[in-house]
Parts: C-alpha cells; sequence; structure tokens
C-alpha cells in the first residue's frame, strides 16, 4: 500500500498544504489550557523572577523564591494533568529543528531578563528593575503559553 | 503543470488530518480527533486501520479511571513518511 503512487497538481498540492496548517492551527487554538492556569503559571513565575531580583542573602524574599519555585512547579505539573484528561499528550521535549530554535531562544530572553532583573538593582541602584523584569518574563510567558499551548510553533508550510 | 508521485495513504485527506494533528502532539485520544476532524466513530476507526496496517500509528488502549480510553501516535516511519509527504508538497509548489 505505501508503493502506491499518484501524481497532483501544483494548485492542489498549494490546497493540501493549506489544509494542513488550518488542521494545525485550529488544534492548537483548541488544545489551550484554561486561562487561569495560565495565568497561575506565569504569577508563580513572575515570583521566582522577583523575589530573585530583590533577595538579600536569606531575606524574606529568599522565600518567595522557593514558594514561586514550588507553585510553578505544581501548577505546570496540573496542566500537563489537565492535558491528559482533555485526551491530549504534548511533548515536553522538542523534536523539530523550529521549536529547537524557538527553545532555546525563549531560553535566552528568560535567562537575561532574570539576570538583568537583579544585576540593574544591585550594582546600577535602578529599585524598579526587578518589578519590570517580572512583569516582562511573566506576559511573555503567558503569551507563550497562549499563543504555543502545546509547545508546537506551527511555520507555514506555503512559503 | 508540475507532477510528482508520492504515498497515497497519507495523502487522502482524513488521514492528512490525522496526521496533521498527531504531528503536533505525542498522543491523542481517539475522541480527540473525531471531534477535530468532525467524522463518526466508524470513519475514523477505517482511516486508522489503514494508518496502523502502514504502520504509521501506533493505537494503544488504556483503562483510566474505570473507563477505556484509546490512545493514537504517529510511530517514527509515520512521522517520517507525514514529512516526507509534505516536503513533496512544497517542492511542486517551488
Amino acid at each position: 500500500m505505501n508503493n502506491e503512487k499518484q501524481t497532483i497538481s501544483k494548485e492542489e498540492a498549494a490546497a493540501t498544504l493549506e489544509s494542513v496548517d488550518l488542521t494545525k492551527r485550529d488544534a492548537i487554538q483548541s488544545f489551550r489550557i484554561p486561562l487561569i492556569l495560565i495565568t497561575l503559571i506565569s504569577l508563580s513565575y513572575s515570583l521566582i523572577v522577583f523575589s530573585w531580583g530583590m533577595t538579600e542573602h536569606d531575606n524574606l524574599w529568599a522565600l518567595g523564591m522557593y514558594i514561586g519555585s514550588a507553585s510553578f512547579g505544581i501548577f505546570a505539573a496540573f496542566s500537563l494533568y489537565t492535558f491528559r484528561l482533555l485526551g491530549i499528550k504534548i511533548n515536553i521535549l522538542p523534536r523539530s529543528k523550529e521549536r529547537i530554535k524557538s527553545e532555546l531562544v525563549s531560553l535566552l530572553i528568560f535567562a537575561v531578563i532574570l539576570i538583568f532583573g537583579r544585576q540593574f538593582r544591585v550594582y546600577e541602584g535602578f529599585e524598579y528593575a526587578p518589578h519590570i523584569a517580572a512583569l516582562i518574563s511573566g506576559g511573555y510567558l503567558a503569551y507563550l503559553l497562549y499563543k504555543y499551548p502545546t509547545g508546537e510553533y506551527l511555520v507555514g508550510n506555503q512559503k | 503543470m508540475n507532477k510528482a508521485t508520492f504515498d497515497t495513504v497519507i495523502h487522502a485527506p482524513n488521514r492528512l488530518q490525522i496526521c496533521a494533528l498527531l504531528d503536533s502532539t505525542k498522543e491523542l485520544e481517539f475522541q480527540i480527533i473525531r471531534e477535530q476532524l468532525d467524522v463518526s466513530d466508524s470513519v475514523l476507526s477505517k482511516h486508522l486501520k489503514v494508518l496502523e496496517d502502514a504502520n504509521y500509528v501506533q493505537l494503544i488502549k488504556k483503562t483510566e479511571f474505570t473507563r477505556q480510553r484509546t490512545w493514537v501516535s504517529l510511530t517514527s516511519k509515520g512521522r517520517k513518511s507525514f514529512k516526507l509527504h509534505l516536503g513533496e508538497l512544497k517542492r511542486i509548489i517551488g
């Protein structure tokens, strides 16, 4: 059966690729986790970034980091469980080259925000740096979770 | 008109959509695929059987919370064939 062959026109090929894109796009949109979970995950991550920026030795903000990390882990695990209940198992580790590239870029962005949020306060004396870093990283994470709930970055097939 | 040859197992509209859905995830439950495609159980079963016979998908039945669930996933051969198929379509478009 695998060896059955046929021919198609350029127009048919374009229409087929468009339908594949549409199917993936619809699926990604319908596979989205509840907004409340997206908000809780993002807020937990913001708490980690903010606490890291404010931590001085073992002051109270160190506790904020621990609480943020624990709640982030719990909410992330709960979102995976929610996916499973919905009948979806997502790829946690990236498979495609596009996803690896995109995740490395995102990782770099998160790392830069995390480091600069603290460095600007400690060395430059800019007190609101952790606030801004927490806001940006939380917002960016919420955007990624909303736009790419399965972690797959949809690249248009037709170019 | 550009002409090309490719695998008809994947090219059938419903089967192509099944592969597209499965390519976005690790595994999907039978009911989710049926809802996404808006087809009946029998139609979906028929298409999955064709894909399973070609060793493109794997079906695993599990009982979770006293409920029977059928999880469907693309095999590595199926994933590779789907990518090759899309590559072939892109090549036709040029």
